[in-house]
């Protein structure tokens, strides 16, 4: 487990406990007791936090949708109660700058930290879906969440390294401190989610092999073995034109 | 004697007429300079603020009825300070930054009138957490560019620098203020510099430069300490929302609505739209008064001139028995009218010019310089409005019977 993670685990305990005792006094959520025994036992993949100001009817609503909802994810995921007011909850809130968030809000938190998704006003099953991520997308999240420009290497067997073109991108002083290199096999059963968002055909004989994402949550593009850092770096910079729009202020000059 | 001198001796005989026909023809193309000088400025001030804020969008409170951009946070109102964090986790469309702002009057006995406006805004580093959680996107919306614009810039601008430029901060402490050039200038502060609001003690971290908007007469501190000092709760006077474009801006508008019922929306489009109706106005109505003046003068004109001739009949019918030619004569009042046009308009473009000048600060709060192109015009609309009105004297000059006048002596 790592650090990161145990903090927040730590962190979760702290903040859930006191409110079982609330739970139970106000609404009751037998489901919320038995998902914090479990946090207890053993850490999901992923956990949703409702976190409330207020136990009101949008809490309840909320907290009853994700209860019926996670019921079928049960292997991957769990949900814990937090309540922002709460003393004890003050990490935890602070560490998500929370403090003056809409309330009731809904977090998706994996197991390496990263948040996989924000739900406000409703949790639905397509928005459940799309926070239960592949490993690498975790992994590249918690990169972006740090501020880091991620490069994606696409290997077709464990021992390739990463193309000179992304390498040398990576090396260059003006990128060197601020990109992270994530990697994946690319006949992964378990990362088939990431190649179809990602649109990754493995048939084409001149397939991806790199694929760079920008912070906040920008696709950069998709590099074959040949690109070189300039093609990449070119391609970072168009990154950050916000649309097709002649005058907007980022296009100007380009 | 030539033509000429026979005009300036004839304008310097009576310079009661002189004078009368230089007020007639100089009151109407005076404010016409004046009215047009202060537009024109008002103009490209709006075209100004426009390029700088024209993807801006304000959210304000309901009911709020906005006075003017700069101060869109002077009406007590306020709205949710949760409406930010709801607004960075929405990751709409075109949104650049977000800066929120809860404005105080706060007792300051070192500036005229012993209290300034204490402005509490939000820096965006308190929202970086938040908006990281776009990153959850990176992957659903892999191909919607626009929301996923890259945003990879550090920030190198100093907080007053951010602030006078671009009307965010990126970093504030609880206990910092930035203060605008005229607070600084009256109080005599610089930073480094401390000072006590409503109580507690800043420290001066940055002066903005002039803006020439109300962010002068103001005091920048950290929302939350603000907040707590004013005794307001979580709550704010507006957002303002930078947005990349104005056809970002103009896609937000329905989003926003949809996110925030319970808020008024308005872009800078908006605002100005407002100010450049007022502009039009004030155009319409400069040609009103010019026109109105106009028939003034020339009727002023040409009743001097009509006096000039019958007074002169004598002299004219002299000057045509020697034998000067009706066209002589009636280029003598032509050009007589002319130089009246000439001096007219040119007084008339100074002492429009000066109008402007002082009155432009007061009306429209703009600083007015002289406009040489409304110069050339005055004088030029002068003399064919002086021309125009003495042309009928002067044909009559020009009919005058010599014999008939010989008679008369």
């Amino acid at each position: 487990m790592k650090p990161a993670f145990t903090l927040l685990c730590l962190a979760l305990c702290a903040a859930t406990f006191p409110n079982v005792g609330f739970a139970q006094d106000a609404h009751t959520s037998v489901a919320l007791r038995s998902t914090d025994d479990t946090t207890r036992a053993a850490e999901p993949e992923f956990r949703f936090i409702l976190f409330y100001k207020v136990d009101n009817a949008k809490t309840q609503q909320l907290s009853n949708e994700l209860s019926t909802i996670l019921a079928n994810h049960a292997d991957r995921a769990a949900w814990s109660l937090v309540n922002v007011a709460d003393p004890q909850s003050q990490t935890l809130v602070n560490r998500f700058q929370l403090n003056r968030a809409p309330m009731p809000l809904v977090l998706c938190v994996a197991k390496n930290g990263a948040v996989t998704q924000v739900m406000m006003g409703k949790v639905t099953e397509k928005q459940v879906d799309a926070a239960l991520v592949t490993p690498t997308m975790t992994r590249c999240m918690k990169q972006l969440q740090a501020g880091k420009i991620v490069v994606v290497h696409l290997k077709s067997d464990e021992s390739q390294t990463l193309p000179a073109g992304a390498s040398e991108f990576m090396a260059d002083p003006a990128f060197q401190n601020r990109t992270a290199t994530e990697s994946l096999v690319a006949n992964d059963p378990a990362e088939t989610r990431f190649l179809k968002d990602m649109e990754v055909d493995l048939a084409q004989a001149s397939g991806t092999s790199v694929i760079v994402i920008a912070p906040p949550g920008a696709l950069v593009g998709k590099f074959a073995d040949t690109a070189t850092a300039a093609d990449i770096a070119a391609k970072l910079h168009a990154a950050g034109k916000c649309c097709n729009d002649p005058n907007c202020k980022h296009n100007k000059g380009k | 004697m030539t033509p000429n001198l026979l005009i300036w001796k004839e304008l310097w005989q009576r310079p009661t007429a002189l004078v009368n026909c230089l007020l007639a023809i100089s009151l109407g193309i005076s404010a016409l300079v004046a009215i047009r000088s202060i537009t024109l400025y008002s103009e490209q001030a709006v075209s100004e603020q426009l390029s700088a804020l024209g993807a801006n969008v304000l959210l304000l409170p309901p009911g709020v009825s906005l006075e003017g951009y700069y101060a869109a946070d002077a009406h007590g109102a306020t709205l949710p300070e949760s409406h930010v964090s709801q607004l960075i986790l929405a990751n709409l469309e075109g949104v650049e930054h977000v800066s929120a702002k809860l404005s105080v009057p706060a007792a300051f006995a070192k500036v005229e009138g012993g209290r300034v406006t204490l402005t509490g805004i939000l820096p965006q580093d308190e929202l970086q957490t938040l908006a990281s959680f776009q990153s959850v996107q990176a992957f659903s919306n892999a191909h919607a560019n626009c929301k996923g614009r890259a945003k990879l810039g550090g920030e190198d601008q100093t907080a007053a620098e951010s602030l006078a430029n671009s009307r965010y901060i990126h970093k504030l402490s609880v206990n910092e203020v930035v203060i605008g050039a005229d607070v600084a200038t009256a109080a005599g502060l610089k930073e480094g510099d401390s000072l006590t609001l409503l109580g507690y003690p800043f420290k001066v971290c940055g002066v903005m430069s002039t803006t020439g908007t109300v962010d002068d007469g103001r005091v920048f501190a950290h929302l939350h300490t603000v907040q707590r000092l004013a005794k307001k709760g979580e709550e704010v006077n507006v957002i303002e929302i930078m947005a990349c474009c104005e056809d970002a801006a103009g896609g937000l508008i329905n989003q926003l609505g949809e996110q925030f019922p319970d808020a008024k929306v308005v872009t800078i489009t908006q605002v100005v739209d407002t100010q450049v109706a007022i502009n039009r106005l004030m155009t319409q109505l400069s040609y009103l008064f010019f026109g109105i003046l106009l028939i003034v003068g020339m009727a002023s004109i040409a009743g001097t001139m009509f006096a000039n001739v019958s007074e002169r009949r004598k002299e004219i019918g002299t000057l045509m028995a020697l034998g000067a030619a009706p066209k002589l004569v009636a280029r003598l009042f032509l050009g007589k009218a002319m130089v009246i046009g000439l001096a007219g308009g040119a007084l008339g473009y100074l002492i429009g010019t000066g109008l402007a000048i002082g009155l432009g600060p007061m009306l429209s709060g703009i600083e007015v310089q002289p406009v040489p192109t409304l110069g050339v015009l005055a004088v030029v609309v002068a003399a064919a409005i002086a021309l125009v009105a003495s042309y009928p004297p002067a044909r009559r000059a020009s009919l005058v019977d010599p014999c008939i006048c010989f008679r008369e002596v």
